[in-house]
């Protein structure tokens, strides 16, 4: 099994010098990491294409944070191999991924004007016209202070900013998580309206019912593995049910011993 | 790009620092307007009360002192603490940037405004004495005592803010190793740093003890160190300065080392 992957991971590293713009945008091959002893990523084989939007679908602790985090290299796999676009994960992975954190990443000294500079500096897909627009729509002005603001509006201010760039990869952790249906529905409708429609769309999230209609495909993830990797339309015509009911019945928690109530 | 991170350090800094600055630059003007006073006035009238207020204001400024001397500190490794490592970490990262370059902006910016936090130390111990010293007659004695060496300062200067130099980034640097080292645990990542940085400077009391004792068990050497050092002491002085700072050169190399391979290849954000 070792040397399986050990082979793959050699073919993997050609993949940019045959084919610098083929259709799999995230490639993952045996991917694991560890910490300590306990395994969150379980040996993922993986491959998403381009222009999608992916559910990355399953309960708390099963994987799916970290499979994020490895995807921008804030971690490093213990075993395996990422690719995106052909690149492990690094400056030229980091210039055409988007990502945005299950928590607020900003310094407290910054201010709105500060953040959109700061985007605009470091990320040449950055459009600083669409992110001052949906700013003003939302109510929030240049010289607002991060610190200042609500919960809330610092996570729609950290949206915008990641949805103003034309990026290939969109790495959205947990995005509707923690906020009231009414935020809920912008989010969705932000991320569904200024998304590069080249590139690719990955979702976290637990809360199926309320994304599933924008959703192309789902991965289900269990215990670091993926259990199932589907588009909605195949799920709905092999299952005749919705990706939000088949999710309940593959996660559904087992009772103690089994019993009945 | 090294620019564009150097410019959201440097402000970063500044919020933090130059507030401070400003107040430890104020209160050294009214000690020292406060001194010329008390000075000037005849004995007795309101001689207790400018005398207790005076005593104040010097504690205000020496606790001042104190505080730019902490808050540089802290200043400096929470910039790397929760700008790196922390959830700012989160933003950092995931910049088209190598990690060496965040790195090589959180160094460059600590050891600005370490500089910078002496320069002001000194600067108000110049203005404490604008009204009470004469500093033009300080400057012409210290000129004359220079002129009766009758030497040549200017290498010896350049060594010497070279050595300061190399010597704060090699601390900061064994700052920085120390938290990558602490972040690896999974728990107590802060205590962990703290024993990172007493293991770390353990090490190298352990090398730099070592290396004295090998060298003072060579008669030899140790006759040879003496003679070139008592024969000719200026070059013997020039020769100590470079060693202090290449030794301080290869302690921040290897603790630079680290800290990139670290961030690279073992990254571990919360």
């Amino acid at each position: 099994m070792q040397e399986f992957h050990a082979n793959d991971s050699a073919q993997g590293t050609f993949v940019p010098q045959q084919k610098p713009h083929d259709d799999i945008l995230i490639r993952l091959q045996g991917l694991t990491k560890c910490y300590g002893p306990k395994r969150a990523l379980n040996g993922l084989n993986l491959q998403v294409g381009r222009g999608k939007i992916v559910g990355l679908l399953g309960p708390n602790g099963s994987g799916k944070t970290t499979l994020i985090k490895l995807l921008n290299g804030l971690l490093c796999p213990t075993e395996g191999i990422v690719l995106i676009d052909g690149y492990a994960p690094g400056v030229e992975t980091k210039a055409v991924v988007s990502y945005l954190p299950d928590r607020m990443y900003f310094a407290d000294w910054m201010k709105v004007s500060d953040l959109v500079d700061f985007f605009s500096d470091f990320y040449a897909d950055f459009d600083r016209k669409k992110a001052a627009e949906m700013f003003s729509a939302l109510g929030i002005r240049p010289l607002d202070r991060i610190k200042s603001m609500s919960k809330g509006t610092k996570e729609k201010a950290q949206l915008v900013l990641v949805m103003s760039r034309k990026a290939q990869l969109y790495l959205l952790d947990e995005p509707i998580a923690g906020v009231d249906p009414a935020a809920r529905d912008f989010i969705l409708n932000t991320i569904l309206t200024n998304y590069n429609e080249e590139g690719t769309v990955l979702i976290s999230t637990h809360l199926i019912s309320d994304i599933e209609r924008v959703l192309d495909e789902v991965i289900f993830l269990q215990d670091g593995q993926i259990v199932r990797h589907d588009t909605v339309d195949n799920i709905r015509a092999l299952e005749g049910k919705s990706v939000d009911q088949l999710f309940r019945e593959v996660f559904r928690a087992v009772p103690y011993q089994g019993g009945d109530f | 790009m090294f620019g564009k991170l150097m410019k959201y350090e440097m402000k970063s800094l500044s919020k933090g620092l130059i507030p401070l600055y400003g107040a430890i630059l104020a209160v050294a003007l009214i000690n020292s307007i406060m001194w010329s006073i008390s000075s000037n006035s005849p004995v007795g009238i309101g001689g207790t009360i400018s005398g207790l207020s005076q005593l104040t204001a010097m504690m205000l400024y020496f606790g001042l002192c104190v505080a730019v001397a902490v808050v540089t500190l802290l200043v400096v490794i929470q910039r790397f603490f929760k700008g790196l490592l922390g959830r700012e970490g989160y933003l950092m990262f995931t910049l088209p940037v190598p990690s060496w370059q965040l790195i090589c902006s959180k160094l460059l910016g600590a050891t600005i405004m370490t500089i910078l936090s002496g320069f002001v130390g000194l600067l108000s111990v110049f203005i404490l004495g604008s009204f009470s010293i004469d500093w033009s007659n300080f400057f012409e004695s210290l000129s004359r005592l220079f002129a009766a060496w009758n030497m040549d300062f200017s290498l010896i200067c350049i060594e010497l803010v070279l050595a300061t130099i190399v010597s704060i980034a090699s601390a900061i640097l064994q700052i920085y190793l120390s938290m990558c080292l602490g972040h690896l645990s999974n728990r107590h990542r802060v205590a962990m740093s703290f024993v990172w940085y007493i293991a770390t400077s353990t090490a190298l009391s352990f090398i730099s003890g070592l290396f004295f004792i090998v060298i003072g068990y060579s008669p030899a050497m140790t006759n040879w160190i003496t003679n070139f050092l008592l024969s000719t002491p200026i070059i013997g002085t020039h020769s100590i300065m470079w060693f202090t700072i290449i030794v301080s050169l290869i302690e921040s190399v290897a603790f630079f080392l680290g800290t990139a391979w670290i961030l690279k290849r073992k990254l571990n954000l919360e």
